[in-house]
C-alpha cells in the first residue's frame, strides 16, 4: 500500500480537525496532576534509592537542557520557593520541594535586575506579577544616558490572547493581539519556561552569609544557562538567585523579593488603556505575512548588529536571547544617536514577529531551511534560506544579498542548513 | 519501588507537553481531560516496571494517554449519544479557535472520531498516534509491540477505511482514494 497524495489529503483533513491548543486552565490542571504524580513516584522510593538519586544529582549533568532562553524566562526558570521541612534542613530535598512549590504556585511576584548594561545608567529593573490562568504584568524601569528614566508596563492576558504596552514617557498604550499566532508555536507564557526547571540541582554548593542570613547555594545548569539559587537555611525562603548565560559571558540576571500565592487584584491585569494614554496600533500584520516580511527581518537584523551578519538561527527562543545579549553589549544599538533603547527593543520585537510569522504560517511541506549563521549581508553567492511555496515546482532561495531566485529542487544548496522549527 | 522503575525526569518530564496535548486533542473538555489524564497516570503507575523497561517508554506512555483519552470519549459518546463534543467545545472560552480549527468544523471532528471508533483496535490506536501526535512509524510500532511494517499496514488500512467513511467531508482526491484504493 503506497502512501499517495490522496493519503496526504486525508491526513490534512484529519489533522487539521484534531489540532487544537490546550487551554491554559486545562494545562494548569493537568500539570498539577503531573506534580502529584511526581510526588507519588518520589515518595515510593526507598532510602537507599534516594541516596543514589542524590549522588546522581550531584555528580551527573542534568538530563533536560533548556538551551537558549529569553533572559527573563531564564531568570524565571530559577525561581523556586522552599518548603520548610521538619527534622532539619536537607539541602537536596529542600531544592526539589522548592521546585514543586513553584510549579504549584497560582500567583507570583518578584523583582529582577540585569547588572550588566552598557547603555544604561542604572541596571534595568523588572517588577513582575503572574496570576493563573495566564495573567502577566511586567513593569520595566530603565534609566538610559539618552532618554532618562523610562517606565514601561507590559500586561498580557493569555486567555484572551491580548495585551498592552504602557509607555510612561510618551503616554502611549500599544495594544497587542496574539490571536493570529499559531497556538502551538507561539508561546509567550514565561511561567511555562520556569516550570521546566530540572527538579534536581546540578550541584549542592556551600553555605555562606548573605545580608546577615545564612544561605545554602545550589547550582542548576542546563545547556546555555547556569543558575545559582540561594536559600535561607533558617526560613527555607529564597534569598537570591542569579542566572548566567554560558554563551554570553558577563551577561547575568539577579532576582529577589519573591512572593508566591499572594493576593493579586485583577485590576493589575486590566487591558483597558489608562486615562490620558494614546492608543497606538502595532504595525505588525501577522494575518498575512509574506516573503518580504522575512526579508525585511533578515535585513533589519544584519543592519543592527556590529558584525552585519544574519541571525544565528530562526528559532524564536534563540532570537529572543540573542536580542537581549545584543542589547546588553551595545551590538543592537547601531544607530544610537537617533534611536532610543526602547524604540530599538520594540523594533526588534516587531521585526522578529513579522519575519517569524511567515515561517510559522508555512505549510508543512514547504521544507524550509535556514543557513544564514555567520553569513554577512551582501554575500550574493551564499544561500541563506530556501523553501518550496505551496503548489510550485521550484524552491524560492534567498541569498546573502537578499535577492531571491527560483531554483529547481535538484539545484538546491548543499550547505548544512537548519531544518524548520521556529 | 525497585531500581528498574526509572524516574520521573527520565520517563515523564521529557514528554509532559505531549501527554497534555494528546489528551486534550482527543477529549476537548476540561473535566474529561482531567479524568483521562488521571486514568493515564494511574495506568502508568500500575505498569511502571513495564513502562520503564519498555524499549520506547515515551511512545508507550503516549499510547496509554491516547487510549485513556479515547476511552473517556467513547464512554461519553455512549452516555450522551454524541451530543456533547460540539457544545462542550463551545463552552471553552479560552480555547480560541485557530484558523485551521475554524475550517474544520466541530461536526467534522465528531465524524472523524466516530469513523476512528469504527476501526479495529490496533488500527485506531495507530492512526491516533500518527494523526494526533505525529509519531514516527518506528515509535508507533514499538508502542504497539509490533514490527514497523505492521504499524504501517495498520495505518494504511485505517487510511483506506477513513477515506471511505469521510469521503463526503473531503475534496475530490479523498473520494477517489475511497473508490479506487486497493489493498
Amino acid at each position: 500500500m503506497k502512501h499517495t497524495d490522496n493519503d496526504n489529503s486525508l491526513d490534512r483533513v484529519v489533522k487539521s480537525s484534531l489540532n487544537s491548543a490546550v487551554p491554559l486552565e486545562v494545562e494548569a490542571r493537568l500539570r498539577r496532576r503531573l506534580a502529584a504524580f511526581r510526588e507519588k513516584m518520589d515518595s515510593a522510593e526507598t532510602e537507599p534509592r534516594r541516596r543514589v538519586h542524590i549522588l546522581a544529582m550531584i555528580l551527573s549533568p542534568p538530563r533536560r537542557a533548556l538551551a537558549y532562553a529569553l533572559p527573563i524566562a531564564a531568570v524565571l526558570a530559577i525561581a523556586v520557593v522552599v518548603l520548610i521541612t521538619s527534622g532539619g534542613f536537607n539541602p537536596a530535598k529542600a531544592y526539589a520541594q522548592a521546585v514543586e512549590q513553584m510549579r504549584k504556585a497560582r500567583t507570583m511576584t518578584y523583582t529582577m535586575i540585569l547588572p550588566q548594561s552598557g547603555i544604561m545608567r542604572m541596571p534595568p529593573r523588572w517588577e513582575f506579577c503572574y496570576k493563573e490562568p495566564g495573567l502577566i504584568r511586567q513593569t520595566l524601569i530603565l534609566q538610559t544616558w539618552l532618554a532618562g528614566i523610562m517606565q514601561t508596563v507590559v500586561i498580557v492576558d493569555l486567555t484572551q490572547k491580548k495585551g498592552i504596552i504602557l509607555t510612561s514617557q510618551t503616554k502611549e498604550c500599544t495594544e497587542l493581539d496574539f490571536s493570529q499566532m499559531p497556538p502551538d508555536k507561539f508561546q509567550v507564557n514565561i511561567i511555562d519556561e520556569m516550570r521546566r526547571i530540572p527538579t534536581r540541582a546540578t550541584e549542592v554548593l556551600g553555605q555562606h552569609v548573605l545580608d546577615g542570613r545564612t544561605v545554602q547555594d545550589y547550582r542548576v545548569t542546563t545547556e546555555g544557562l547556569d543558575r545559582i539559587v540561594s536559600v535561607d537555611v533558617e526560613t527555607g525562603n529564597i534569598a537570591r538567585m542569579e542566572g548566567k548565560f554560558i554563551n554570553a559571558p558577563g551577561m547575568n540576571v539577579v532576582m529577589s523579593d519573591f512572593r508566591f500565592d499572594v493576593e493579586l487584584d485583577d485590576s493589575l491585569f486590566d487591558l483597558t488603556p489608562p486615562e490620558g494614554y494614546r492608543k497606538v496600533t502595532v504595525p505588525v500584520n501577522v494575518a498575512n505575512p509574506t516573503e518580504d516580511d522575512l526579508i525585511h527581518f533578515l535585513r533589519w537584523w544584519a543592519e543592527h548588529n556590529l558584525a552585519t551578519a544574519f541571525p544565528p538561527s530562526l528559532h524564536l527562543k534563540e532570537l529572543q536571547a540573542k536580542v537581549a545579549e545584543m542589547m546588553m553589549s551595545d551590538e543592537l544599538v547601531g544607530d544610537k544617536e537617533t534611536t532610543s533603547t526602547e524604540q530599538l527593543v520594540q523594533q526588534s520585537f516587531h521585526m522578529m514577529i513579522q519575519g517569524i510569522m511567515f515561517l510559522l504560517r508555512m505549510a508543512p511541506e514547504s521544507d524550509w531551511h535556514y543557513a544564514g549563521q555567520n553569513v554577512q549581508l551582501g554575500a550574493a553567492d551564499k544561500a541563506i534560506f530556501w523553501y518550496k511555496p505551496t503548489g510550485k515546482p521550484t524552491y524560492r532561495v534567498i541569498f546573502g544579498d537578499l535577492t531571491v531566485r527560483d531554483v529547481a529542487p535538484g539545484d538546491l544548496p548543499t550547505t548544512a542548513a537548519l531544518p524548520a522549527q521556529p | 519501588m525497585n531500581s528498574s522503575h526509572g524516574d520521573y525526569d527520565t520517563l515523564i518530564q521529557p514528554i509532559e507537553d505531549r501527554m497534555i496535548r494528546t489528551v486534550w486533542r482527543i477529549v476537548r473538555d476540561p473535566d474529561d481531560a482531567d479524568d483521562a489524564f488521571q486514568e493515564a497516570l494511574e495506568t502508568i503507575w500500575r505498569r511502571l516496571d513495564h513502562v520503564a523497561r519498555h524499549p520506547n517508554p515515551h511512545a508507550l506512555i503516549l499510547r496509554i494517554c491516547i487510549n485513556c483519552a479515547y476511552d473517556v470519549l467513547r464512554r461519553k459518546s455512549r452516555r450522551e449519544r454524541h451530543i456533547a463534543l460540539a457544545e462542550i467545545s463551545d463552552e471553552m472560552p479560552a480555547s480560541a479557535p485557530s484558523a485551521a480549527e475554524q475550517v474544520a468544523s466541530r461536526e467534522t471532528r465528531e465524524e472523524i472520531y466516530r469513523a476512528i471508533g469504527q476501526l479495529p483496535g490496533k488500527q485506531a490506536e495507530a492512526v491516533l498516534m500518527r494523526f494526533v501526535e505525529d509519531m514516527p512509524y518506528g515509535d508507533i510500532a514499538q508502542a504497539l509491540g509490533c514490527r514497523e511494517a505492521t504499524a504501517r499496514k495498520h495505518i494504511a488500512r485505517a487510511r483506506v477505511k477513513l477515506a471511505t467513511a469521510l469521503a463526503h467531508l473531503a475534496p475530490s482526491p479523498l473520494r477517489e482514494v475511497a473508490n479506487h484504493e486497493a489493498y
